[in-house]
């Protein structure tokens, strides 16, 4: 019993580390442009496919793909961005969910016309897992969680330090008082574009090391991911890191108590009950 | 109401010239004129509803001018951008959520400064500190955390920044005890003196034409009256309608 619980918790903190990044970019979608990203999951998809064809295909090493595939999937996200959605900006927030929700579609489809329905494993050296203290840990696992640990880090001295960042807050804060400060806001519509995609595919690339690469592992990962954001406070990205924790914990932990299938459930109840006591999420809206 | 302007006025640091202007389809200016000279400070009063900050939003250039035309510095603003307007020299503080509230005093007004170089806007920062001492004492707090008047502080600062020429301010002693208002009042008399031309849209009716140069009262999104601050302030309709009568 308690090495399950141990390795329970191993095991959230993993699976976090991919929702993490993916919530992060949902989170400041919603944040700054004020709609609710659906195709951010298929961007997981996208990332971790990238990924897998510049390592396997083309032979890059691993690292290198990985980084390739994110940056191209922001560059994705940044066109649709400058495109559909830009076009229809001021058309209130019906029209650019109805657009993700298109976009879903058609990127979850074109994964599969190139590799089909069935499972894919990134090629991975084999590794021995570290044992510390009973706490079962495979290298990759660890790497992920640094990885993810630093991409939220990054993308936060992002937003608080730099001219982006400070540019992105204002719109977000106060969109009609950043126009009248001077701030154009299409390019930063299109930096945060490029943001969200690209930390919504280094969590499908994170998801990816930590198992298979499927169709759908975007679309499964989309009700978490959404859950982690709203948990979060939307437009929190220090939030979606600290949300994750813990709908992945009560995700795990309900092994103990419920059958398997019943545990993407969970991330839905935590959602529920939290926003019942604390409609903001746990840190309370933007930052 | 057509009003055929003959060569463009430019002596006026900003004109407005019979401006329709509104939200979508529903036109609420139905063709407001102004005038602001260099340092002059200019008082607008009407009734709730009346089209005044639907007046300052056209001129900042966060609403579009339908019909008309708005000059400021001589140059034809009329579809510049919010920020090109700044640039040029204009600057606003909306009537509600004039601060990034999630955001410090400093951040705020280096926000104020955003589309100016560092160079151009170093001193601007000591000169709102010398009108908004306050405001130096509270560099790092949240401005969403500060008291109203405090907000209030730091969303002219935020304006004043990029020294604006002209600066337009929505009702900014809205929920201020009457020693705020006076207080506030005499700090934008101070910037009006150091040749800032002032808009001014109040419901303090009295104050603030005490503190003006000259006032214009709109109605129903036209203009109504419009004279030396003193005249208006003695006008028999003006006192009905805004000064609680006698
Ligand atoms: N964002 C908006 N969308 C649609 N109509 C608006 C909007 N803002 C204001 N209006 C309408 O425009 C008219 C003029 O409003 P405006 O805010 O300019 O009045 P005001 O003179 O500033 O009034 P107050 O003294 O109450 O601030 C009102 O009828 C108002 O309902
Ligand atoms: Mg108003």
């Amino acid at each position: 019993m308690s090495e399950l619980i141990r390795q329970y918790l191993v095991s959230a903190i993993v699976i976090a580390s991919a929702w993490a990044p993916t919530a992060a970019g949902i989170s400041l979608i919603y944040g700054v442009l004020r709609y609710p990203n659906f195709a951010l999951g298929e961007f997981m998809t996208l990332g971790g496919y990238l990924t897998l064809g510049l390592s396997a295909g083309f032979g890059m090493p691993l690292p290198l793909a990985a980084l390739i595939a994110v940056i191209a999937a922001g560059f994705v996200s940044l066109a649709v961005d400058q495109t559909a959605f830009r076009a229809v900006r001021r058309a209130g927030i019906l029209p650019p969910i109805l657009l993700s929700l298109g976009l879903m579609l058609i990127l979850q489809n074109v994964v599969r016309a190139f590799w089909g329905n069935g499972a894919w494993q990134l090629d991975l050296p084999l590794t021995r897992p570290y044992d510390w203290l009973g706490f079962v840990i495979t290298p990759y696992q660890l790497m992920c969680i640094a990885v993810s640990v630093l991409a939220i880090g990054a993308s936060y001295m992002v937003l608080l330090r730099t001219r982006f960042g400070k540019a992105v807050r204002a719109l977000a804060d106060n969109p009609d008082l950043a126009l009248v400060s001077g701030i154009e806001p299409e390019p930063v519509y299109a930096g945060v574009a490029f943001m969200a995609g690209l930390l919504s595919a280094l969590g499908g690339v994170l998801l990816g090391l930590q198992s298979v690469l499927t169709p759908l592992m975007g679309w499964d990962s989309l009700l978490p991911a959404f859950a982690v954001a709203i948990l979060g406070g939307l437009g929190n990205l220090m939030g979606a890191g600290v949300a994750a924790l813990i709908v992945a914990l009560a995700g795990e932990y309900s092994l103990l108590f419920v059958q398997s299938s019943y545990k993407s459930a969970v991330a839905f109840v935590v959602l529920a009950l939290i926003l019942i006591v604390r409609p903001a999420g746990i840190l309370g809206g933007r930052s | 109401m057509s009003m055929i302007s003959a060569a463009p006025q430019t002596a006026g640091r900003l004109l407005g010239e019979a401006l329709v202007a509104g939200y979508r389809e529903m036109e609420i200016l139905h063709g407001v004129s102004i005038a602001v000279a260099g340092g002059e400070f200019v008082t607008v009063l009407g009734p709730n509803g009346s089209g005044k900050s639907t007046l300052l939003k056209t001129l900042c250039g966060l609403l579009t001018v339908k019909r008309g035309a708005i000059w400021l510095l001589g140059n034809d603003v009329t579809r510049a951008s919010a920020r090109d307007r700044l640039l040029a020299g204009m600057c606003y503080v909306p009537q509600v959520r004039g601060v990034f509230a999630s955001m410090s005093v400093m951040e705020n007004l280096e926000m104020g400064a955003f589309a100016k170089r560092a160079s151009e806007v170093s001193d601007a920062f000591e000169r709102v500190f010398t009108y908004f001492p306050r405001l130096a004492e509270r560099r790092r707090q949240i401005a969403g955390s500060m008291s109203g008047g405090e907000q209030q502080m730091v969303a002219i600062g935020r304006a004043l920044i990029a020294s604006p020429s002209v600066l337009l301010l929505d009702e900014p002693s809205a929920g201020l005890s009457p020693a705020a208002v006076d207080d506030l009042f005499g700090r934008i008399r101070n910037i009006a003196n150091d040749g800032v031309s002032i808009v001014l849209v109040e419901q303090n009716a009295a104050k603030a034409l005490e503190v003006s140069d000259r006032a214009y009262v709109l109605a129903d999104g036209v203009n109504r009256l419009e004279g030396p601050a003193l005249h208006v302030l003695h006008d028999p309709e003006v006192r009905r309608l805004y000064l609680g009568g006698d």
